[in-house]
């Protein structure tokens, strides 16, 4: 039994260690990639999209499977310390061993499972940091003093036509209304049934823009605020890997507890009869022979 | 079937980014026509007026379509900077009638070419 408890805290020692090394293997990665269509999407499904390219992701399936493995772990934990409390005598003994081991079991599973998500959340992070460097990198037409002084030109111009088109219908046509020719009559009718489509493309749910705190945001502003996020999750995760090195500690606690009452029952049940206090021996000399 | 999706999508956001010769190309392209009939020294009063006519006409068409163009709201290309930047070149019939001038001599004033700079013009060597 005593070597059972040793090998049980050498196991401890082992998986403390593991948890400390945060290397996920290989074939558990999840390499997305800072790409012109994730840039061009809408920033409302850009989330969506870096999600989904993460499920497909071996990363992903090794996240699952330690997910359910956990469930079950957690589940069978309940039961075995439901069992390990109702139990007497020698039962009782076996079971706390069983509870015990099953507890650093399911400390070595979480430990792998804290890896996998730093990983993910590390990558997550950097994906977010590659697109806004490209997005900033890139700018946008607000950003091009070029593209602002045509929109001022082009508004201008407009006001202008405006204010002169009657006074050119007049001159030119003398009724008032100039005829179109089929070319303009025709690209005008394309002109309408593109506005149709881009308005109802403005308007599709899809490319509504993202919300932070109620209010919208640009897709700088939004990618900066996932960075944030996965930060912020990055340290809850290594508080949560806190959390679980006093759990590994608790149970070596009682790993050694358990070991050290198996041995004190062993000494009690092999040990010389006690001896008592010499006083109890003064009769044996105080006769004479 | 989501792959697909995410392709069309792709592949929709880069067309609507490419832009084929628009509106803009046609109106340059229609302007020049009108002012070589304009300075065609070969053409009688009668046949440039016959042949000015029908192209006014398209010229103001094709000014109105760029004017109105909500599309070419997202082209900031040269072409367009160019245009838009000067008024009175680029919309020459509506700035013409707009200030009372006939469009050759608002467009030979533009350039600089008119009888008061011609006549005070030196010759010299650049």
């Amino acid at each position: 039994m005593r070597g059972i408890i040793t090998l049980l805290l050498m196991g401890l020692a082992f998986a403390r260690i593991a948890m400390a090394d945060n290397a996920v293997p290989g074939d558990t990665e999840w390499r997305p990639v800072a790409s012109e269509r994730l840039i061009r999407l809408p920033a409302g499904y850009l989330e969506r999209a870096i999600e989904r390219d993460f499920q497909e992701s071996p990363l992903a399936v090794a996240l699952g499977e330690a997910g359910r493995a956990l469930a079950d772990k957690s589940a069978g934990l309940g039961q075995l310390q439901a069992a390990a409390d109702a139990a007497t005598g020698p039962d009782r003994e076996t079971l706390r061993q069983r509870f015990l081991e099953e507890k650093q079991s399911y400390l070595q599973l979480m430990g792998r499972r804290h890896d996998l998500e730093r990983e993910r959340l590390k990558t997550q992070h950097a994906l977010y940091a590659r697109l806004l460097g490209r997005i900033e990198r890139e700018g946008t037409v607000g950003d091009d003093p070029a593209a602002a002084k045509l929109a001022e030109n082009r508004q201008a111009a407009q006001k202008r036509f405006e204010a002169s088109v009657e006074k050119v219908d007049m001159k030119l046509f003398a009724d008032g209304a100039a005829a179109e020719s089929r070319y303009g009559s025709e690209y005008r009718r394309h002109a309408r049934a593109i506005d149709q489509l881009v308005a109802a493309i403005n308007t599709h749910p899809m490319t509504q823009a993202p919300e932070v705190d109620g209010r919208s945001v640009d897709k700088r502003e939004f990618l900066r605020h996932l960075a944030t996020r996965a930060e912020a999750d990055l340290a809850l995760l290594d508080q949560q890997d806190l959390v679980l090195a006093y759990m590994a500690k608790l149970v070596a606690l009682d790993a050694i507890a358990m070991a050290d009452e198996v041995s004190d029952r062993e000494a009690r049940n092999t040990s010389r009869p006690e001896t008592r206090d010499v006083s109890a021996a003064v009769g044996f000399f105080v006769n004479p022979n | 079937m989501r792959g697909f999706g995410l392709s069309v999508l792709a592949i929709a956001t880069l067309l609507a980014g490419s832009a084929a010769a628009g509106p803009l190309e046609n109106l340059e392209r229609e302007r020049a026509g009108l002012l070589a009939i304009l300075l065609d020294p070969a053409l009688d009063p009668d046949t440039r007026q016959a042949r000015v006519e029908p192209a006014l006409r398209r010229l103001v068409d094709l000014e109105r379509l760029v004017l109105r163009d909500t599309r070419s709201a997202s082209d900031s290309d040269a072409l367009a900077r160019r245009a838009f930047a000067n008024y009175d070149l680029t919309f020459l019939v509506h700035a013409s009638v707009e200030q009372g001038l006939n469009p050759l001599d608002l467009w030979l004033d533009r350039l600089g070419l008119s009888s008061g700079q011609l006549m005070t013009a030196r010759v010299g060597r650049r």
